[in-house]
């Protein structure tokens, strides 16, 4: 039927899809530069314990020994060779963060998503909760607890993630209360969908970028304050040579050989700071597109 | 550049004139040029509408006609007259002293025209003291007298208060008060009443055209919607493709137009007053200006070789052109009397069987919501009782806020009723879809409004369209489901190359085409539409349209169908409920409804309808 040629509307008639999204967020200056430094400091987490010259926690009778061609970096109050000891110890600096903000986020992404989309009582309560939680500040809450139960990492890892939880739910759950009423959530309500879809198949996808955000900047967060519990001798024990751990340990020895407290704690700051500047560029990235896209 | 819309009359003080105007926007991806030789006059105590589907370049031309540039906008050729000066090269400076005063512009969005920190005390007397020069005493004086004369209850305490604490339909009226209020000689009206519900709308038209008329200004009104420009206008200019395609005194064109584009436009446009077919506009517009070709040539039913080649705009009498190489050929288009073809939305009251069955019955249903803040309830449905008869269109209208769309939704088991019951072949509904079996599901499918939201942004259109079919249709192989997805979006009058496309790369009206698909692939026998086409233009909506009737008739399909455009309603309806705060205030065949009246707030919506043919009466009416 020639009408139906006509009226039909094939591929060519509409805008094809546009494929660069992630070169067009690495375009945008602190992405590119976040995911460079990330990538970098990744690198020598990675292949730093199979380059380092000597193993972390060998023992010399050297020392308190400033740089040499030796020991790049010199050694600390125990004789151990710097330049090895921060090979090692970026892992946990990294890894500890990311589990407290993963935990935090499962937690936080399911309660969230419940209490936007279904409201009424269950709301009210989580909403009580959150605003109990947020009243109480988050260094004092955690040092309660790591006071009470000891160090670790696995005390600090729970106790971070519990205490960022309630921002990450705040955060979902306005931006599930945002999408939940949507006519394709009531087209999904009308169908029958069960509960489960709705949350993870409906309305998850469509707050993804708002998690992405919160995930990188609590994750900017954690690092800062897990470093700095470990730092304060609350977090990773020595002789773990966890970069906080070594600010701490070799903060004595600042005036005779300041690379030992430098080089770690410049490194800190540097994935802070790389995480921190993903989290700017997907805020702007997302910022334009979320609004493309939902047309809110 | 070498022909003139109309022989214009001798150029007087306050007309405001484009004469052979291009304009194209610079972007990364070079220059798309929207405006092509627009030659368009206004003329004191005379409203020029400028008609169009969305993209045709009205609101460009509208904005450059004030001189006013958006970044990467490029006039390519022709001027802005002004009293022998042109805008378009004119200085910020110069162009600030004519802005609010000798030129007025009023959006369709009051936001842009109404600050909200401000009294709409401030507004006035800032505006009244630069360009008037008058004391604030006498600003204050003046700003009371227009506030009475847009109808706004007592002036003096309206001066101390707010935009946002006055209805969408007063802050327009406040809006064009204030642009009026400098007296100016041009007034630019873009989609003024475009948001506002029907009786508002007529309403602050009315105003609009009085009030322009008795200070003779020349203005301007963009729109999409011809019935309206035809009723309140006195000329008419047909913008296709950043042309003007057509361009005559309004009641001749409507009645009876001369460019094919004019003739596919008016027969597109839902009425009340006749059972006249709606036919949608095949194709989409194209995007920019066309060169060396009719810009209407892909759409168009009259094609010849000799359309391919660049169309001048010929003169047909004093105040009538058209852009047609078969203007000689083609005798004047007769809307009224176009046949309807096979597909065409046509309802007569000759198919209406009058025993079928009840498959849907609505008793007593109230729906209550407690308002946000205060908490106290409040009856947006109360105690409505229809029966739906099976296989035939039962429309609901009313204005906004008047509970149609919560009626449907208690329907679809998304919001429940407080009282009453809803019954599908005799068993009773459960209040929520949740709790309803499965078959029962799959029998009511709904359609939303809003094209944006309708669709699943981060599901691929095949993904939303799967859906319906895992859910209700186990009879359909899992192998076998993309063949069924491709033959509705076929249906629908889609290509299946779409199918891994996401929403944000179809338009609205294309949206709607899979969301109805969507529904229908659960194979129910009652479809729910809430007002389905109202976020769309009329081409597309009349396509919609098409497509809603054809499928019903073909699938037997009981369509309820919501709508606050009675156009729309005799066009889709069999039957209908006229509902006002909640209640039904009259029902029975559309037809008969709509010519018989009997309840007054009926008779009130119908005024409201703009109709070209009864201009004198709608204009007069409700003052
Ligand atoms: N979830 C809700 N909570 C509170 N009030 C609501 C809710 N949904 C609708 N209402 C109110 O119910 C009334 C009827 O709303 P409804 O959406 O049914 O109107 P409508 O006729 O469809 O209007 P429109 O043409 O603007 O869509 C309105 O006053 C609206 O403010
Ligand atoms: S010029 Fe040709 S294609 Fe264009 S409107 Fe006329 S008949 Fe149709
Ligand atoms: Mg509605």
């Amino acid at each position: 039927m020639t009408a139906d040629v006509l009226n039909t509307v094939t591929a060519a008639d509409v805008a094809a899809p546009r494929q660069r999204r992630w070169r067009g967020f690495l375009a945008i200056p602190q992405g590119g530069f976040g995911v460079a430094l990330l990538l970098l400091l990744l690198l020598l987490v990675v292949i730093g314990p199979f380059i380092a010259p000597d193993s972390p926690n060998e023992i010399s009778d050297q020392p308190i020994l400033g740089p040499s061609a030796q020991h790049w970096l010199g050694t600390d109050a125990y004789g151990r060779d710097i330049l090895s000891r921060v090979l090692h110890g970026g892992a946990s600096v990294i890894l500890l963060p990311l589990l407290a903000v993963s935990l935090a986020m499962v937690v936080a992404t399911l309660v969230g998503l419940l209490s936007g989309y279904l409201g009424g009582k269950v709301d009210s309560v989580v909403t009580w909760v959150i605003n109990i939680a947020l009243a109480i500040p988050s260094y004092l809450a955690v040092l309660v607890v790591v006071a009470a139960f000891g160090g670790g990492g696995a005390v600090v890892v729970t106790a971070v993630a519990v205490v960022y939880a309630p921002y990450i739910t705040r955060v979902i759950r306005s931006a599930t209360q945002a999408i939940a009423p949507r006519e394709f959530v009531l087209a999904a309500r009308a169908r029958g969908e069960s509960l489960g879809w709705i949350l993870f198949r409906e309305i998850t996808p469509n707050i993804g970028p708002t998690l992405l955000v919160e995930i990188a900047l609590r994750f900017t967060y954690a690092i800062m304050f897990i470093a700095s519990l470990s730092f304060l001798g609350l977090g990773v024990q020595p002789p773990s040579s966890n970069w906080g751990v070594m600010v701490a340990q070799n903060r004595a020895l600042l005036l005779v050989s300041p690379v030992g407290v430098l080089v770690p704690a410049l490194l800190i700051g540097v994935l802070a700071i790389a995480v921190n500047l993903i989290a700017d560029a997907l805020t702007q990235f997302f910022g334009d597109r979320i609004h493309e896209r939902l047309m809110v | 550049m070498t022909t003139q819309a109309t022989r214009v009359p001798a150029q007087r003080d306050g007309d405001l004139a484009a004469e052979g105007l291009s304009v194209g926007y610079r972007s990364r991806d070079g220059l798309t040029q929207v405006l092509a030789d627009v030659s368009v006059r206004l003329r004191s105590g005379r409203i020029l509408g400028l008609a169009g589907e969305s993209g045709s370049g009205k609101s460009t031309l509208a904005l450059s006609m004030l001189g006013y540039r958006v970044s990467g906008q490029e006039t390519l050729a022709g001027r802005i007259d002004f009293d022998g000066r042109d805008l378009d090269r004119a200085s910020i400076k110069d162009l600030r002293k004519v802005w609010g005063a000798r030129l007025a512009y009023l959006p369709q969005d009051t936001a842009t025209s109404l600050n909200p920190a401000l009294t709409i005390r401030r507004h006035f007397i800032e505006g009244l003291r630069r360009h008037q020069g008058l004391d604030t005493e006498e600003a204050v004086r003046r700003s009371v007298e227009w506030l009475g004369r847009v109808e706004i209850p007592e002036p003096e305490t309206a001066l101390h208060k707010y935009p946002h604490q006055f209805s969408g339909g007063q802050q327009q009226r406040i809006a064009l008060a204030l642009a009026l209020s400098v007296e100016p000689e041009v007034l630019i009206l873009d989609e003024p009443t475009t948001g506002l519900d029907v009786v508002t709308q007529a309403h602050v038209n009315r105003l609009i055209v009085a009030l322009a008329r008795d200070a003779g200004i020349a203005a301007l009104y963009v729109s999409h919607n011809l019935a309206l420009l035809a009723t309140v206008c006195d000329e008419l200019a047909i913008m296709y493709a950043g042309q003007i395609v057509e361009q005559g005194v309004a009641a001749e064109v409507y009645a009876a137009p001369r460019h094919p584009y004019t003739a596919a436009l008016i027969g597109a446009v839902p009425t009340i007053a006749s059972d006249r077919a709606l036919h949608g506009i095949p194709g989409i517009p194209r995007p920019s200006v066309p060169v060396h070709v009719c810009g209407f040539a892909d759409r168009c039913g009259f094609r010849t070789e000799a359309c391919d080649t660049d169309i001048p705009l010929v003169t047909l009498a004093e105040v009538r052109s058209a852009r047609c190489v078969r203007l000689d050929e083609l005798p004047p288009f007769d809307p009224a009397a176009e046949p309807a073809p096979a597909t065409a939305v046509a309802r007569s009251s000759a198919t209406v069987d009058k025993d079928a069955d009840t498959i849907l019955t609505v008793h007593r249903v109230g729906v209550v919501f407690s308002r946000p803040g205060s908490g106290e309830p409040f009856v947006a449905v109360d105690d409505v009782s229809v029966r739906v008869p099976a296989g035939r269109a039962l429309g609901i209208a009313g204005e906004s806020g008047s509970g149609k769309s919560t009626l449907l939704r208690s329907i679809a088991g998304l919001v429940r009723p407080a009282t009453g019951t809803i019954t599908y072949r005799g068993k009773e509904l459960a209040g929520l879809a949740g709790d309803r079996p499965v078959a029962l599901r799959r029998s009511i499918q709904i359609v939303f409004q809003n094209p944006d939201a309708t669709l699943n942004p981060r599901h691929t259109v095949y993904q939303s369209l799967e859906r319906p079919l895992k859910l209700f249709r186990p009879d359909i192989a899992r192998r076998d489901r993309r063949d069924a997805v491709a033959a509705m979006m076929r249906q629908v009058r889609l290509s299946p190359d779409l199918l891994d496309r996401f929403p944000r790369h179809l338009s609205g009206g294309q949206r709607q085409r899979v969301a109805i698909g969507r529904a229908l692939l659960a194979e129910p026998e009652v479809l729910l539409c809430d007002e389905v086409t109202s976020a769309l233009d009329v081409s597309v909506q009349a396509s919609i349209l098409e497509l809603l009737v054809g499928l019903q008739a073909d699938r037997e399909l009981t369509v309820v169908f919501v709508t606050h455009d009675l156009g729309v309603l005799r066009a889709v309806a069999d039957e209908a409920i006229i509902l006002q705060n909640g209640v039904i205030r009259e029902s029975g065949p559309t037809a008969r409804l709509l010519r018989t009246p009997q309840h007054p707030y009926t008779m009130e919506l119908i005024a409201a309808v703009p109709s070209p043919e009864r201009s004198a009466e709608f204009l007069g009416g409700g003052s």
